[in-house]
């Protein structure tokens, strides 16, 4: 993938964010927690629906420390987690935007996180989320402008690239498993895009 | 302690042309001054701070800021950790607290919040640190959404 300075943004099409909005349509309150920074455009952009966005900025707090041993098979939530993303207890979120988060980290990690996330969701909950399909991918975390529900605007961190980890969707969704694949579409940059939904068992 | 800035409307500001043709400037005007109070950066307030008049803060601010009619305007150096009520908040510096603003709220680029925003209209400019929640009205629905066809499995874009 051609990088680019955060001073060029790329806009390419996507189809899980259309996804996304139409499954809001009709909603009579949405609570966003974006994982990513905050960005006026996009801010606005969700204000089209009522509720609250809450912004936890977990790029800022790249890269993140090793999750804790799960123990027996199990992937209890890192407390980690809680330190950096500031939730308040007692919330539920209708969606997730998690963006390309999930390939800066090791599976373990993603697991714990989702795990911990998974505590402000409720059945129905949406996550978002940008998989790299390629063997490198930015060395920073990209910014995501919504320009409007089919197309993103990629803000580069800079042109250097680093492996890519490449999870596979069962790997996901092995370590995910309350959150079940609604929709994903492959887009021709090499990126795929994830729709989750909150089913726990 | 409190300085009074340039009062905004004593500087030059242009006049618009229709207003120069419909209503000539009277002989003697009493410029309307929009004057601000100014809390310098090496003030250190602890406590609750309430006022009527717009006011700008450089300094530090341990407490609570009501000014519910009026600007405020956190500058660059200012560190707040306060909650700050305001009818059009600005915010340059660093706040650690809630704000709610009666009109509108902007955070500037070199702003740092961590708290929650409540305001009809919040304004984030690009490069500036926000961490908390933002309430949001509804609004017109994007006519950008276009309808989505059923989809089975993975679809190349």
């Amino acid at each position: 993938m051609k990088s680019r300075p955060p001073s060029e943004p790329v806009v390419q099409s996507t189809l899980g964010l259309n996804a996304l909005c139409l499954r809001l349509e009709g909603a009579e309150v949405c609570d966003i927690l974006e994982l990513g920074p905050a960005r006026g455009g996009n801010i606005e952009f969700w204000s089209q629906f009522s509720g609250s966005i809450y912004v936890a900025d977990l790029h800022s707090s790249l890269p993140l420390p090793p999750p804790a041993e799960p123990a027996e098979g199990e992937t209890p939530p890192d407390p980690e987690w809680e330190r950096l993303l500031h939730l308040p207890e007692g919330r539920r979120f209708d969606v997730i935007l998690a963006w390309d988060l999930l390939n800066y980290l090791e599976l373990p990690a993603v697991a714990s996180l989702i795990g911990y996330v998974g505590r402000f969701c409720k059945p129905g909950t949406l996550l978002y989320s940008l998989i790299f399909d390629l063997p490198k991918m930015p060395e920073e975390i990209t910014v995501y402008r919504i320009i409007d529900a089919t197309h993103l605007g990629y803000e580069y961190g800079g042109p250097a690239v680093r492996p890519c980890p490449r999870h596979q969707p069962r790997a996901l969704s092995a370590v995910m498993r309350q959150f079940q694949v609604a929709n994903s579409f492959r887009l021709r940059n090499g990126l795929i895009e994830f729709l989750f939904v909150y089913e726990p068992v | 302690m409190w300085k009074k800035s340039e009062p905004e409307a004593a500087r030059p500001q242009p006049a618009p042309a229709s207003q120069a043709q419909t209503a000539p400037a009277p002989r003697n005007p009493v410029p309307q001054t929009r004057e601000r109070a100014v809390i310098g950066p090496t003030i250190y307030i602890k406590g609750n701070l309430t006022g009527e008049e717009d006011i700008l803060i450089e300094g530090q601010v341990d407490g609570k800021i009501e000014l519910r009619h009026h600007s405020v305007t956190i500058g660059k150096n200012g560190r707040i950790k306060a909650d700050i009520y305001g009818k059009v908040i600005t915010i340059e510096g660093t706040v650690e607290g809630n704000l709610f603003g009666e009109e509108q709220l902007t955070v500037r680029q070199t702003g740092n919040v961590q708290g929650n925003i409540v305001a009809p209209r919040v304004a984030l400019e690009d490069g500036s640190n926000f961490r908390g929640s933002i309430d949001m009205s509804p609004k017109e629905k994007p006519s950008a959404v276009v309808p989505e066809k059923p989809l089975m499995g993975t679809k190349i874009l």
